[in-house]
């Protein structure tokens, strides 16, 4: 029902501008528009999913205390991505000092019962039941490789790495994302691209 | 001696082009004339393909989904936010 009514607005203006005003039904379906969005950013980049889940929460609440600010020169999705990218800056700067952190805690009985989805499956994880010890072993393998390669990279060339590369948006997108030129976001981009390369060249010869 | 200096510049100057530029769809002339360097340069060629690898790699990592629980989480603290507001 949800899904079909944030489906139903097909203006998104609309629904920001309400949530301007001070509609918390449209806030709340813009929340769930793109939450995933938001988290899986945010994943990319921290390789971590309790970080991740820190920095999906910031960013709402940044969201929200922000969104009187938002223009509607650029598109919503662009500001949301300013927004994230900021976190994740501020994350890394402030990893040791962890208090910059809104943390929402669940009661223990909504923690037990969020385990299983609706339908009574378990949550998907990043291994595919399908696949055989071996597959796994591998799959393990690799994804520590490319965690351990994308964490050695700076956090600016982080980001435009998974912006441009991962996400797949514009070099002029990252660059109203980030505020910087768009040659700023090729330079940044080559050299990631160039260490990446380097660190995986390894595996990519065996 | 000169043809090999020459040689290296060219691919280093490549390299550079395709590192910035990879996945931009272009079709200018100096893209015209590194489509024809790799014709002819095995090394660019390699260097291309672990390039592409590399992406295709990143791309195609799987992701974990935002967890029930998350959304639960997420949704609840707002909410709690907003009232206090």
């Amino acid at each position: 029902m949800e899904i079909e009514q944030i489906q139903n607005i097909d203006n998104e203006s609309e629904l920001v501008h309400k949530a301007q005003k001070g509609d918390q039904r449209a806030f709340s379906l813009l929340v769930k528009k793109y939450e995933s969005t938001v988290y899986s950013f945010a994943y990319k980049v921290c390789r971590n999913e309790e970080k991740a889940e820190e920095t999906l929460q910031d960013t709402f609440v940044n969201v929200y205390r922000k969104l009187h600010q938002f223009n509607g020169k650029a598109k919503f999705s662009t500001w949301l991505y300013q927004i994230v990218t900021n976190n994740c800056l501020m994350k890394r700067r402030k990893s040791k000092l962890d208090k910059s952190t809104v943390s929402f805690e669940l009661p223990d009985t909504m923690q037990e019962e969020s385990e299983h989805q609706s339908d009574g499956t378990s949550l998907q994880t990043l291994v595919s039941l399908k696949q055989t010890p071996q597959d796994e072993m591998v799959n393990n393998e690799l994804r520590e490789l490319l965690d351990n390669a994308i964490l050695k990279l700076p956090m600016e060339q982080r980001i435009v790495f998974i912006l441009r590369d991962v996400e797949g948006r514009s070099s002029e997108e990252a660059a109203k994302i980030l505020k910087v030129s768009i040659p700023a976001v090729k330079s940044r981009l080559r050299r990631a691209r160039v260490f990446l390369r380097k660190q995986l060249q390894e595996y990519m010869e065996v | 001696m000169k043809t090999k200096t020459v040689n290296k510049l060219r691919c280093n100057e490549v390299a550079k082009y395709v590192c910035e530029n990879l996945d931009e769809h272009l079709n200018s002339r100096r893209c015209r004339e590194i489509k024809k360097h790799f014709q002819t340069c095995p090394k660019c060629t390699k260097q291309l393909d672990s390039l592409k690898k590399t992406v295709f790699l990143y791309r195609n990592c799987p992701t974990p989904s935002i967890s029930a629980q998350t959304h639960k989480k997420l949704m609840a603290g707002l909410s709690l936010m907003i009232t206090k507001k």
